[in-house]
């Protein structure tokens, strides 16, 4: 997820760089992208703000629902958050040193994650052979 | 009641934050709401067509400053700039530099604070310590007058001229409307400040946010317009883009900020697009919203503001007033 989250940031300042997309329809246009399916939140923004909710009330509205942000942690979704509270705030040049340093931010996030998981699956594996051979002495 | 002022002033007032909006709860009808002002620190004020009013904390309207004053915070504004641009500061970057916004149904806000600068040009704006949000309305048939009188037998050129706030736009919006629907012409519209919103006509190609002689060029090229419409002509390069388009036989319909002819014969810039052929005519605005008022030839210009500093009376071959 954290790496479709910096997909996301890399559309979003192209949006921006290229097209000059305002908030609204670079939300439409990550909504409509396959690859940033599993974002549920976006779609939530944006059915938001069809129904005449405010950006940014529609942005973190679909963040505190715990059925967009389950497969995030508390510390992905604080990105999201800030990455929201500063989309559209300032020119095209800071926006797009927004969304490059989100985009850091999130990869620091999946380094960190990556890192995590790879301790773990070397601890649960050790476990797993401890009790492998437990039960071997068990029966015996 | 002006419906479609009022509608306007309800879709602005929605993108505003919660406590500015249930202050504005206190307007109960806008159809003579000019303008808000919104400055950092200070009273809202609500410029109104006869006198501006305050809002109390109580939530009344008044005319003398009371002593518990609504007031905008600078969060207050920060918020609601970012809510009227659409969180979308990037994409009005130029507008911004150019001291205003574009929000819904072609309301227009003027927006200032710290400038920055670069090279003598202003690029963007900091800080922003105020804004001013001007409430359009449409007044259906206001052209009629216009219509009716110059361009039954023809297309001349059309000069409209007003100061601001008299409904310079909302005139050559209902003129593109009636000519477009009525009268069948194709008419092209550069709408630089992307004002052009609501109802004007079914032939008219809208190009906004070009820059007028870009705008005005692409037209020509492009969409064979019969009239070409722009507002706001000031500069000379938009009066060089004009006396070009003239060889291709287009008509152009502009506006000018301008109060009499005192003041058009002092522009030089309003004194060569008249001296380039592209007027015929030009009407003049106001004292009411969307008033036509004076209606002239370019003979009777040259003719009231010829030798001598002085303007010796105005002559006019009709006044039309709007009932």
């Amino acid at each position: 997820m954290l790496e479709k989250l910096c997909l996301m940031f890399d559309i979003v300042e192209n949006e921006i760089r290229y097209l000059g997309r305002p908030a609204s329809e670079i939300v439409a246009s990550l909504c409509a992208r396959t690859e940033l399916s599993g974002l549920t939140f976006l779609a939530d923004c944006e059915s938001g703000m069809l129904r005449g909710e405010d950006f940014r009330a529609s942005w973190e509205r679909s963040l505190s629902e715990t059925k967009n942000v389950r497969f995030f942690r508390s510390g992905d979704v604080g990105v999201i958050s800030s990455f929201g509270s500063l989309l559209g705030m300032s020119d095209a040049e800071g926006q797009t040193a927004n969304c490059r340093m989100h985009r850091e931010l999130a990869l620091a996030r999946l380094a960190q994650a990556r890192l995590s998981r790879d301790r773990y699956s070397a601890v649960f594996s050790g476990l797993g052979v401890l009790a492998g051979i437990g039960a071997i002495i068990v029966l015996i | 009641m002006n419906v479609s002022k009022n509608r306007n002033f309800c879709e602005i007032k929605a993108l505003l934050p919660p406590e500015l909006r249930s202050a504005l709860s206190a307007v109960r009808d806008a159809s003579e709401l000019c303008e808000i002002r919104l400055r950092a620190g200070k009273p809202v004020v609500l410029v109104f067509t006869d006198s501006p009013r305050f809002i109390t904390s109580g939530g009344r309207l008044t005319a003398f400053l009371p002593s518990d004053p609504v007031t905008v915070s600078d969060r207050e504004l920060e918020a609601a700039f970012g809510s009227l641009s659409g969180y979308s500061v990037h994409s009005q970057t130029e507008n911004i530099a150019s001291g205003f916004i574009t929000v819904a149904a072609g309301n227009r806000v003027g927006v200032y604070g710290t400038a920055v600068t670069r090279a003598g040009r202003i690029t963007a704006v900091r800080n922003i310590s105020g804004m001013n949000i001007r409430i359009s309305g449409s007044f259906a048939n206001t052209a009629r007058p216009l219509a009716d009188s110059l361009f039954c037998g023809g297309r001349p050129g059309l000069l409209i001229c007003g100061a601001p706030g008299t409904g310079k736009t909302t005139v050559l919006r209902d003129l593109c409307r009636i000519l477009s629907d009525e009268l069948f012409f194709k008419i092209a519209a550069v709408d630089e400040r992307c004002e052009f919103s609501g109802d004007t006509g079914f032939n008219t190609d809208v190009l906004s946010g070009y820059p007028k002689p870009t705008g005005i060029q692409i037209a020509l090229r492009t969409l064979s317009p019969d009239i070409i419409a722009c507002d706001e002509i000031g500069t000379s390069d938009e009066v060089k883009a004009i006396a070009e388009g003239l060889n291709s036989g287009t008509g152009f319909i502009v506006t000018a900020h301008c109060s009499d002819g005192k003041e058009l014969a002092r522009r030089p810039q309003l004194r060569e697009l008249i001296a380039s052929g592209a007027v015929d005519h030009i009407a003049f605005l106001g004292p009411a919203v969307s008033e036509i008022g004076k209606i002239m030839s370019v003979e009777e210009f040259y003719e009231s503001s010829g030798a001598g500093e002085r303007v010796r009376g105005l002559r006019y071959d009709r006044a039309v007033r709007i009932v």
